[in-house]
């Protein structure tokens, strides 16, 4: 802990200065005095629809986007350790296009993700859609021992709900069309006030889970024979790392739509950071890391000194690619899987 | 601590339910303080009876008793307790150091977030020097040369405390003195610590050298157990080694071609 302190403390401070730079910059401008006021007095502000905009719009998009981007990291890490491959995450092996193919049924087909019950319709797809895929990788992992194969079959998966989407896509009506491609963008601003609380509860699960599951999690790093001839179980501890990955990805890929790099790039970035494998501090960092980075994608969507917004899925590969390719090209840190 | 062999089968159940057998008849008995060597060919089912004694596949029949109790009737953490391993694999765990790689052997002792209370920390750093390793602890497993990490990896099953390990073709590909320094490093263990330690090999020179115990196996003969002195005045080694040019030499306990130079 005391090796680790100041990453702790850099970390928390990050997270607190991004939180609080969501709070106070956005595509409309406020005064910094009216922010406070709105925050700390009274909650009432000189101009009504400033107050809207912070208390219904900026703190929820905030609070999404930390919880959003920890839960990306964290499932993107747990994969990695149990696949062994530095290259897995939540798109990599198809697990978020099983998402995607999920949500495409419900919006693309019924009404749309307008109602309360839609959202929850949305939900549940997104989850069975990512556990199918998930079991489907799961079966795959039994038979075939190489994880480069394991991979291949993920991305195969993938185009496989890829082509289901495109056909789904052809015989929807345009608007609903538009409303998919747009889910499809990535944007934390889609968690309402009101399903926040959801939201939130179901990705606080997830991050319990994920630190509950530090020590089988550590054992793996042997490899699963290793694992298993230090007493952990094998079956059920595969099972709640994809349970857990699963319930991750899919809450936050229903919600929020499927955001890319997060989940493969971040656990990188705490590995960097710590200089270490071990779980005991990879999982706390990368969940803190996770809810920074995403917060300061979440800032670069609006573009300075305008009022214009960007989609998050072009923001999120611009930092994570480049510390991707940084992670393969640098030996010294590819020593993390070697 | 006696792990005793009666009758085993091996083999896989393959997915129609039937039952292919890789070798039958088995029985042996492995001691403490002794290191065994299990020799036979490729294919002749060295890993296949590992594997079963480690509990990694099922046996087809037979039983395999640690002191007289049926393994089948220990939970897996207590059978971590008393059996710890040691694979072929070059683990690539990378980014821990020796000292947390030794420290997951203490995992089946640990609670649940397998927190190292100072008894834990005691027996982790006494694994290391065991192996000679007390200068390389704070090092990157990444860091090390093969050899280095099998002794790393042989730390790890110190730290579990187990009473018998098993190593399957730990030294194969180590370089000549690692696979000699281990075999030293094997057989200290075993002396010092009072383990019975089983590992499987293609070394058949230091295996005859080192060994208490040698355990032969092969294809459509008994698996017999012997001192490596019985077994070659016993003339046993032929049957199972010997191919067309390739011959056992009595004298210089190796194999070598049968004509004294291929020119």
């Amino acid at each position: 802990m005391r090796k680790h302190r100041a990453t702790y403390i850099l970390l928390v401070i990050a997270l607190l200065l991004l939180f609080a730079f969501n709070i106070g910059y956005g595509a409309v401008k406020i005064p910094l005095r009216e922010i406070f006021n709105i925050l700390f007095g009274d909650g009432q502000s000189s101009n009504k629809a400033w107050s809207f905009i912070i208390l219904n719009t900026r703190i929820p998009q905030a609070v999404t986007a930390l919880f959003g981007g920890a839960s990306l990291a964290v499932s993107g890490l747990l994969l990695q350790t149990l696949f062994r491959n530095p290259l897995a995450g939540p798109s990599i092996l198809g697990i978020s296009d099983g998402a995607n193919l999920g949500v495409a049924i419900i919006m693309l087909l019924t009404g749309g993700i307008g109602s309360i019950a839609g959202y929850v319709a949305t939900v549940m797809a997104a989850l069975a859609g990512a556990f199918a895929i998930l079991i489907i990788i799961i079966l795959f992992s039994r038979r075939v021992k190489s994880n480069v194969m394991l991979l291949i079959i993920g991305i195969m998966i993938g185009y496989i709900a890829s082509s289901a989407i495109s056909i789904l896509n052809y015989h929807a009506s345009v608007d609903k069309v538009h409303q998919y491609v747009m889910w499809g963008m990535g944007d934390f601003s889609s968690v309402s006030i009101e399903k926040l609380p959801f939201f939130s509860c179901a990705c606080i699960v997830g991050l319990i889970l994920s630190v509950l599951l530090i020590k089988p999690l550590n054992a793996y790093l042997l490899g699963e024979q290793y694992a298993e001839n230090l007493g952990v179980n094998i079956k059920v501890t595969r099972m709640m790392i994809l349970l857990c990955t699963g319930l991750l990805i899919a809450v936050v890929t229903a919600f929020c739509g499927p955001i890319s790099f997060i989940g493969l790039a971040v656990p990188h970035i705490a590995r960097l950071l710590l200089g270490t494998s071990n779980h005991n501090h990879l999982v706390p960092v990368t969940i803190f890391s996770g809810a920074c980075i995403a917060l300061l994608c979440n800032l670069f969507t609006v573009i300075p000194g305008t009022n214009t917004i960007l989609p998050l899925n072009a923001i999120t590969p611009i930092i994570g690619a480049p510390i991707v390719i940084y992670v393969i090209v640098n030996k010294k840190n590819i020593q993390y899987f070697n | 601590m006696e792990l005793t062999i009666n009758n085993l089968t091996v083999g896989y159940i393959s997915r129609g339910g039937r039952r292919e057998i890789v070798r039958e008849n088995i029985d042996l008995t492995l001691k403490s303080g002794e290191v065994t060597c299990l020799l036979g060919l490729n294919g002749v089912g060295k890993s296949t009876l590992l594997r079963t004694v480690c509990r990694f596949q099922k046996k087809l029949s037979g039983e395999i008793l640690l002191d007289g109790k049926n393994i089948d009737q220990f939970s897996q953490i207590e059978y971590a307790t008393l059996i710890g391993v040691v694979l072929t694999d070059r683990t690539n765990v990378g980014g821990i150091t020796v000292y947390e790689l030794v420290s997951l052997g203490r995992q089946p002792h640990t609670g649940f977030f397998g927190h190292l209370n100072a008894n834990d920390r005691a027996i982790v750093t006494n694994a290391i020097s065991a192996v000679g390793m007390s200068d390389k602890a704070s090092k990157y497993v990444s860091e090390l040369s093969d050899g280095e990490r099998q002794k790393a990896m042989i730390a790890k099953t110190l730290a579990q405390e187990c009473p018998i390990m098993i190593l399957d073709e730990p030294t194969a590909f180590l370089d000549a003195t690692s696979r000699i320094e281990t075999m030293i490093l094997l057989r200290k263990l075993a002396k010092e610590q009072n383990k019975a330690i089983l590992l499987s090999t293609h070394d058949l020179d230091n295996a005859l050298k080192m060994a208490d115990r040698i355990w032969l196996m092969g294809n459509n003969l008994d698996t017999v157990s012997g001192t490596p002195d019985e077994l070659i005045d016993g003339n046993l080694f032929p049957a199972y080694f010997e191919r067309e040019g390739i011959i056992f030499d009595k004298t210089t306990k190796s194999l070598k071609a049968s004509n004294e130079r291929i020119d």
